[in-house]
């Protein structure tokens, strides 16, 4: 199997080098919509009682 | 012994009965599956073999603990109905049966399996063994991953196929989701922890009375957790996943919970590894109303991934499972369920159903059961991998060719060492990884661009969830691509650390930039 090569991956001219963010608003928008999908999964993990109950007999 | 050429009248008449005539079995929807799936479109069948009487251990353990003590004389001894996709006459089978099996392997290719049919009233069909449709582990293909190989001891020949024991529920001993636990068993249970019992004992597993108070036997069906207590008595544990989809109808009034979709591909890919099949409980049409059922699944088929062009939801290969493949104990083994929009699924039940239009099926919970040594559940390695995701979306800042795709998958960690030996990666750092010592499962998380995966991160699945769970960070990028992804975690850690979710995210960053 052949290495990677940025071309395979990158679009053409592009060149990509580390920066400094700066918390700009599409910058919060992006953390704020990961916490809450990230909140959603956990929630996945609450158990419902009631559901636990429900009789599977056909 | 009793060979007949096989048609959709003789399959019918093999599995008649004492207590079942054969317009009972016609009537049955378990026929009308033996007769697709055994038919010119499934596994082509041409002739049946029937050996009689037969002694079914399975059937046995059953009739002990309850048709015995019956007043009626039910029989103990069953028969086995034998398919095959050749022909051959009775002579010709009996020099095939006196000769070593090895010198007459392209007969025994054609041998399909065998149904038992029990000899108590109508529930006739027992233990079940049946090739699958061809399949492998490639993309576009079945990919069963539930299966087992059987071996098969036919007058004196042993025969080895692939697949899982399947049969219909008896309605006293067991009820679907007894049945379900029995399937799964029968490919767990290969593995030494886990032992195999008969329906009659998971279900005396399930507890001492019914879920409602009353006697245990005639079965009446388990709850959840009743079908847990049963996985538990086995020697595995389960994970029971929740419904996420709020189902709405037109006017917007909740019809109930259920399972996406999305959320259900997820769960059978992440778990399929591991090769122990996975419950559903489904909400099925039946007459009237909805009933709670369970099946067994053992497989799915998942398409090749297609670039798409980066996007801000989350993309996940497990998408990309068009439809999956369950033991069904009121149809047959591995039954196709498709998937149909973001909630709905479409089981025989569905396209069976008498009422017009047709109604779906519905997920209503997943029951995942797994080996006691595995602590850490998928959605603790989603928690992580959507801050991965975030951190890399902002790296790459919408300069690659394709959207970033996830799939997380647990696996044990002598097949991941198995993967490293086959990767791209130099000799040193094969040999760092292969020489490490792992824990047993491996929670492996990989992401891709189009068809190429740059990043791996594998998680240790036997610790506990607010440890410092990570274990290794493979990077497929160019080098250079590699240093100025590690420069941008350390130039962001205030920002990025907002997107770790867990109890040891700290801990966790400082490992990434670490390892890259």
């Amino acid at each position: 199997m052949a290495k990677l090569q940025e071309s395979q991956i990158l679009v053409k001219d592009a060149k990509l080098t580390a920066v400094r963010l700066v918390e700009t608003a599409e910058i919060r928008k992006l953390i704020e919509e990961t916490r809450q999908k990230q909140e959603e999964i956990l929630k996945l993990k609450e158990v419902d009682q009631e559901r636990l109950r429900m009789v599977v007999q056909l | 012994m009793q060979i007949i050429p096989y048609s959709e009248k003789t399959l019918a008449e093999s599995l008649v009965n004492s207590y079942t005539p054969e317009e009972v079995i016609t009537s049955k929807t378990h026929y009308r599956y033996l007769k697709d799936y055994l038919g010119a479109g499934g596994l082509n069948a041409h002739t049946i073999v029937i050996e009689e009487p037969y002694l079914s251990k399975d059937f046995i353990h059953d009739y002990a603990s309850y048709y015995a003590l019956c007043f009626e004389q039910y029989p103990k001894f069953c028969k086995r109905v034998h398919f095959f996709s050749n022909t051959f006459t009775e002579d010709e089978f009996k020099r095939i049966i006196l000769s070593p099996v090895s010198e007459n392997d392209d007969f025994w290719k054609e041998y399909l399996g065998f149904v038992v049919v029990k000899p108590i009233p109508v529930t006739v069909i027992g233990y079940t063994v049946l090739k699958t449709y061809p399949h492998s582990q490639q993309f576009n293909e079945r990919n069963f991953w539930g299966i087992r190989n059987y071996k098969i001891h036919f007058y004196g020949n042993e025969v080895t196929i692939a697949s899982l024991a399947f049969q219909e529920q008896d309605s006293v001993l067991a009820a679907c989701a007894t049945t379900a636990i029995w399937s799964m068993l029968n490919k767990a249970s290969v593995d030494f922890h886990t032992i195999l019992k008969s329906p009659s004992e998971i279900t005396n597993d399930a507890g001492n009375v019914s879920h409602d108070g009353s006697r245990l036997f005639p079965n009446k069906g388990l709850n959840l957790l009743q079908i847990c207590q049963a996985i538990l008595n086995s020697g595995l544990v389960s994970e029971v996943k929740q419904p996420d989809y709020l189902l709405k109808d037109a006017g917007g009034k909740e019809l109930g919970k259920y399972v996406s979709t999305r959320y259900l591909k997820k769960i059978l890919n992440a778990y399929s590894p591991i090769g122990i099949p996975i419950i559903i409980v489904v909400a099925v049409p039946n007459e009237n109303q909805y009933g709670l059922h369970a099946i067994t699944v053992s497989g799915f088929k998942m398409n090749a991934p297609v670039s798409i062009s980066p996007r801000s939801d989350t993309t996940w290969l497990s998408d990309n499972i068009e439809k999956f493949y369950a033991h069904d104990d009121q149809w047959g083994p591995f039954a196709r369920v498709n998937f149909n929009g973001e909630v709905e699924l479409e089981t025989d039940w569905t396209v069976f159903d008498t009422q017009t239009p047709k109604r779906a099926t519905y997920a209503t919970n997943i029951v995942v059961p797994v080996y006691p040594k595995i602590r850490i559940s998928y959605e603790d390695i989603e928690v992580i991998v959507l801050g991965l995701d975030a951190i890399l979306t902002l790296f790459f800042d919408g300069k690659i060719v394709a959207d970033l795709i996830w799939d997380i998958k647990i696996d044990y960690s002598e097949n991941y060492k198995s993967y490293i030996k086959g990767s791209t990666l130099d000799d040193p750092e094969k040999i760092s990884l292969l020489t490490k010592s792992q824990p047993k499962y491996l929670w492996i998380a990989s992401c891709y661009i189009g068809e190429h995966k740059i990043l791996e991160f594998t998680f240790d699945a036997t610790d506990v969830r607010s440890g410092m769970i990570g274990k290794d960070l493979i990077c497929y990028l160019p080098a250079n691509l590699k240093n100025e992804l590690k420069q941008q975690l350390v130039l962001n850690q205030t920002i990025h650390q907002q997107l770790f979710k867990h109890r040891a995210s700290i801990k966790y960053y400082q490992f990434l930039i670490d390892n890259l």
